[in-house]
């Protein structure tokens, strides 16, 4: 687990990054499949800034991970060849839309763009998810050259998301308006969809760890090592998608959404440290 | 293009780390890193026949490595930033410090361990085949400073004759990077995958 605390900042990224980028995806849902007054999406657009707050601290704290980031500019050089250039390219799409559309529901000048503006948004979300998980997938790493860090990092996205989407609707003063119709169907399967991929991505990295192991580290002594964090990590998001369900169905009021954020934040970090915990590499690793 | 690499004669290495200490005194590294590292590898066990007899198939053998100057470098691959870089005329893997934002993909990805990335130093480190001695018509320091004559330095195809590229454990198949570190093998060398153990794992970390 030394590992995976030195990677602190790059987890505090992704954690915040996954949950920040999510919420977008569930806004979008809520605007295609519910009514808002005028005065519900004015308190939404404020309330907005908050994801996207969360999004901006992900990227600060990434900043802390590097050893010279004066030098930060030139991370899109190995575009197309490196997974990092790759993930912080389409990080930079996914913000410029982003703050795109917060600045213009601030301003009140969404309109008619609001669909189309949102939409852009979570695709590009659920790209970024993508390109979190892909960002590690180097072969001489066996237990990150899979598929299921991507798997991870859609689930905390969707689970993440719909928690933060939640709770900017419930504390806009919308979320009942919002469950109203199909969007409680659809905050609900972003839950648990977003759960089990989180869930099952962790479970089958972590059980697959046992089985690589180079000549100065053995998988089964990583994983022995993160097996409080993996339980922490599944118990936490097993409950943040309980404490969505309970927003959805009107349940528990805001606290509900409020501890589904918490409960996802805890379990995506526990999730994160988890990750960083079990590189191994094909040849000398310690 | 010129392809530089390494060739160590496991036949002639004694384990001193006389290359290890020479190149972290020329290139004034501190005590916590080591741009070269002498692995103690060692394996086997011990069986005691019917009649009380006790034989072994213990072995141990030393591998001297720094970077392996890869023809498909992992860290190069990794590298957002081109940073990390092979030089077009001599194959030489090293580090274009201004650029280096010190992410540490690099270190992540090498399967050798070469890179070194850390606040201090404040940008990725590693060997550079000591290019400003090779330039000069030297040796590189390790190279040189060898009591026993088991490290060559040249291109490739100037090396010594031996059994071709690094291909023992501790080390990871040969087709994931391609390492230009060559081999004459001692008798005790295990091939890639043997669950071989690091005696001075502390020493190399
Ligand atoms: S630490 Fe420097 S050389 Fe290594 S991958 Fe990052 S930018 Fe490239």
């Amino acid at each position: 687990m030394a590992t995976a605390f030195h990677e602190l900042p790059l987890a505090l990224f992704t954690t915040l990054a996954s949950i920040g980028a999510g919420a977008f995806i569930s806004l979008a849902a809520a605007f295609f499949t519910a009514k808002f007054s005028d005065g519900q999406l004015a308190r939404i657009d404020k309330l907005t800034l908050v994801p996207a707050i969360v999004v901006v601290v992900g990227f600060i704290a990434a900043f802390f991970h590097l050893a010279n980031p004066m030098a930060a500019f030139g991370v899109f050089g190995g575009l197309g060849r490196s997974p990092m250039s790759n993930e912080l390219a389409v990080a930079m799409l996914f913000a410029v839309a982003m703050a795109t559309y917060v600045i213009m529901g601030l301003a009140g000048k969404l309109g008619g763009a609001r669909k189309g503006l949102v939409c852009a948004t979570a695709v590009l979300a659920v790209l970024f998810a993508v390109f979190m998980g892909l960002a590690y997938g180097m072969a001489t790493i066996p237990t990150w050259s899979t598929p299921w860090p991507v798997a991870q990092m859609i689930g905390y996205a969707l689970l993440g998301g719909a928690a933060m989407g939640a709770c900017v609707l419930a504390f806009s003063d919308a979320l009942d308006a919002a469950v109203d119709g199909t969007f409680k169907s659809a905050l609900i399967a972003f839950a648990v969809i977003g759960a089990v991929l989180a869930v099952a991505g962790l479970a089958l990295m972590y059980s697959g760890a046992g089985s690589v192991s180079n000549a100065f580290v053995a998988g089964t002594d990583l994983a022995a090592g993160a097996s409080g964090a993996f339980y922490v990590a599944v118990a936490c998001l097993v409950l943040a998608c309980a404490a969505v369900i309970a927003a959805a169905l009107g349940k528990g009021g805001n606290a509900a959404s409020a501890i589904a954020v918490i409960l996802a934040f805890a379990g995506i970090l526990a999730g994160r440290f988890v990750f960083y915990a079990l590189q191994i590499s094909v040849g000398i690793s310690f | 293009m010129t392809q530089y690499g390494f060739f160590y004669d496991a036949t002639r290495c004694t384990g001193c780390k006389t290359c290890e200490l020479a190149c972290k005194d020329y290139k004034d590294l501190p005590v916590d890193f080591s741009f070269r590292h002498v692995y103690e590898v060692e394996g086997g066990s011990w069986q005691q026949d019917d009649a009380g007899f006790w034989t072994t198939d213990s072995y141990t053998y030393y591998l001297s490595m720094s970077c392996n100057h890869c023809d498909e470098p992992a860290c190069t691959h990794a590298c957002p930033t081109g940073a990390m870089h092979k030089d077009t005329d001599t194959g030489i893997v090293s580090v274009d410090k201004a650029k280096c934002i010190g992410c540490g993909y690099c270190a992540m990805a090498c399967p050798y361990d070469a890179p070194t990335v850390s606040k201090e130093i404040g940008h990725s480190a590693k060997c550079n085949g000591c290019a400003e001695r090779v330039a000069a018509g030297m040796q590189p320091i390790c190279v040189e400073a060898c009591s026993g004559r088991a490290l060559f330095f040249a291109p490739i195809d100037e090396l010594p004759s031996g059994e071709g590229r690094a291909d023992i454990a501790p080390l990871p198949a040969e087709d994931f990077t391609g390492p230009n570190l060559y081999l004459k093998k001692c008798v005790s060398m295990q091939p890639v995958a043997t669950d071989v153990a690091i005696s001075n794992i502390l020493e190399v970390m």
